[in-house]
């Protein structure tokens, strides 16, 4: 399997005020393609900001990270936005849907971000099906439960066939159902589109449902 | 409905509500005064185009559309009519005077035998003045609660008798006769300007020189030219239209400026997950300006509906009239997009650089 995704050395330093707030102290992971990824560890280890360096919203202090062949701390913002526009598809706790759009809006906005008014219809409803989400489309986020809220925010994050999900604390915000049901969802897509996809949970059981668990503390991988 | 951009806009409908009717404001101020400008100027260039004399015969300086001067000795009309290639000449009195409706209105005193048989102006309605407190109006003003008949206040509270109307409109809505307006500004043989009427119009530029040779000193002007520039000759007109345009592009450019920094606020956090979904600073730009545009659009229709609405009850209620202008239209919806455009380009510039974690934690 070839190597999808390659952090050397991480670090990040927040400055509060006049204090520096080390967050990532020297961070080193590979993740293959087609893997399945957990991050676990306490509040305020370094996992979001792990994941936010990943997903080119922020920029290391220092440290080098290689997405899919392609430089992300080298590049330019405008080059990192579009590295993500291409290679990457986020899933928050707080599922983070367009609540003016209706479901299927959402996955449209997604594919005119990506593709400048591409339209795959096949590949959407396949991703649909597989999430069960074909009679939700025209629904709006506030007339959905929170695990559809998230098999749509899921569904938009792999329409456009991105290399990598990340996903940050997706059953955070959902009871123990629909936990479940979106972890299977997760399992399904990595299964069956050898979908990589990297998860921060602090969930044991969903750190179960994947390949390979990597702890964090204080900066660290341990 | 997937487009972000109208689903925004129904989201708020209060805030695009206000938007559009800020935009419609800024249009509909434009298309007013220069359709209400404009219509004023044209209807005096309506009346003065019934005027069949061909050369205006006045002192320098006092023949302007403002002008309120009675300065020209009336026995310049006898001399006028014994000139070669003159067939008639008649004097006017133009005088301007405060007016409760729209601040100015002005009333002419002719010798109406001479005047109009050289305009060929009949009286519909009634007879023609003669006293001292008479006047005949036209059938515009007649229109307006002014029967045969009826009194109206003239100089302020000088009662004069509506005696007869007359047809067709030319000059001075207000016509009384020239032996009264002369007693009222105690002016006694004195005019504002001549009208001479010539037996060949072919001949007024060589008629004119004759005039101008006889009596020196006077002013002569060729009625085409003076009612040509009718707009012109109204001190600032065009500046005031110009100050205008700026100043409603700036109202539309203020409220989508404003519009936009409000709805920007409220979407921080959509415009974060927009980044984390790799949309470009041209792309978030460009959603808001879509949206701006969106607004100003609909500004622009309203404000047309707006000020036609306006025009008619305002032509209604005073009797101005309003003219709606293609020139004046397409400068207005210039200024309502590019005055949204440029006013959201601010706020859409500051969203395209939010920092993205920042606005994904944006409460």
């Amino acid at each position: 399997m070839a190597t999808i995704l390659k952090a050397e050395n991480l670090e990040k330093v927040y400055r509060v005020g006049k204090v520096d707030v080390p967050a990532l102290r020297g961070v080193s992971l590979s993740v293959q393609e087609g893997e399945f990824v957990a991050v676990m560890g306490p509040s305020g280890c370094g996992k979001s900001t792990m994941l936010h360096l990943m997903g080119g919203l922020l920029t290391p202090t220092s440290g080098r990270i290689v997405i899919d062949g392609e430089d992300l701390t080298a590049s330019s913002d405008a080059k990192r936005t579009d590295i993500r526009r291409r290679k990457i598809g986020f899933v928050f706790q707080r599922f983070n849907l367009f609540p003016t759009l209706t479901a299927e809006g959402n996955l449209r906005l997604a594919e005119r971000i990506h593709g400048n008014g591409t339209d795959d219809p096949d590949r959407r409803r396949e991703i649909l099906r597989m999430l069960h989400l074909e009679d939700k489309m025209h629904h709006k986020p506030l007339e959905l439960s929170g695990g559809e809220q998230q098999r749509v925010a899921l569904a938009r994050a792999v329409v456009n066939r991105p290399a990598i999900v990340l996903a940050d604390e997706p059953t955070g915000n959902l009871d123990t159902e629909n936990s479940e049901l979106v972890l299977k969802m997760f399992r399904e897509l990595n299964d069956r589109f050898n979908q990589t996809i990297i998860m921060i949970t602090h969930n044991p059981e969903a750190a179960a449902a994947c390949q390979r668990i990597i702890q964090m503390r204080d900066g660290h991988i341990v | 409905m997937d487009s972000i951009v109208v689903s925004n806009l129904r989201q708020r409908p209060l805030r695009s509500a206000i938007s559009v009717v800020g935009v419609a404001l800024g249009v509909a101020l434009v298309m007013l005064f220069t359709g209400l400008a404009h219509g004023m100027s044209d209807d005096l260039l309506k009346r003065s185009s019934n005027v069949s004399a061909e050369i205006i015969f006045t002192r320098p300086g006092s023949m302007q559309i403002t002008s309120s001067s009675a300065n020209l000795n009336t026995k310049y009309v006898e001399l006028l009519r014994s000139v070669e290639g003159v067939q008639s000449a008649t004097p006017v009195i133009r005088y301007f005077y405060p007016s409760g409706t729209w601040g100015v209105d002005q009333v002419e005193g002719v010798e109406w035998d001479s005047f109009s048989t050289m305009n060929n102006i009949r009286i519909i309605q009634g007879h023609a003045p003669t006293g001292p407190d008479e006047v005949v109006i036209d059938e515009t003003k007649a229109k307006r609660n002014h029967p045969v008949g009826s009194t109206m206040k003239i100089f302020g509270d000088k009662v004069y008798r509506v005696a007869g109307i007359y047809a067709p409109e030319s000059g001075a809505r207000v016509k009384l006769t020239l032996a009264s307006l002369q007693d009222s500004l105690e002016a006694p043989g004195k005019c504002t300007f001549i009208y001479v009427k010539l037996k060949n119009p072919a001949d007024q530029i060589a008629v004119a020189k004759r005039i101008d040779q006889q009596f020196p000193g006077n002013k002569i002007q060729l009625t085409r030219e003076v009612f040509a520039t009718i707009e012109n000759s109204i001190p600032g007109l065009s500046i005031f239209m110009r100050v205008l345009v700026v100043l409603a592009a700036v109202v539309s450019a203020l409220v989508v400026m404003l519009a936009m920094h409000t709805t920007i606020t409220e979407r921080t956090r959509e415009i974060g997950i927009l980044k984390a979904m790799g949309a470009s600073r041209t792309y978030i730009i460009s959603e808001i300006e879509r949206e701006a545009l969106l607004i100003s659009f609909l500004g622009l229709l309203v404000g047309f509906a707006l000020s036609a609405v306006a025009g008619f009850g305002i032509h209604k209620a005073t009797g101005l009239i309003f003219e709606f202008g293609w020139k004046w239209a397409l400068t207005a919806a210039v200024i309502g997009l590019l005055g949204g455009a440029l006013g959201a380009f601010y706020p859409a510039a500051r969203a395209a650089n939010l920092d993205p974690v920042t606005a994904l934690a944006y409460e």
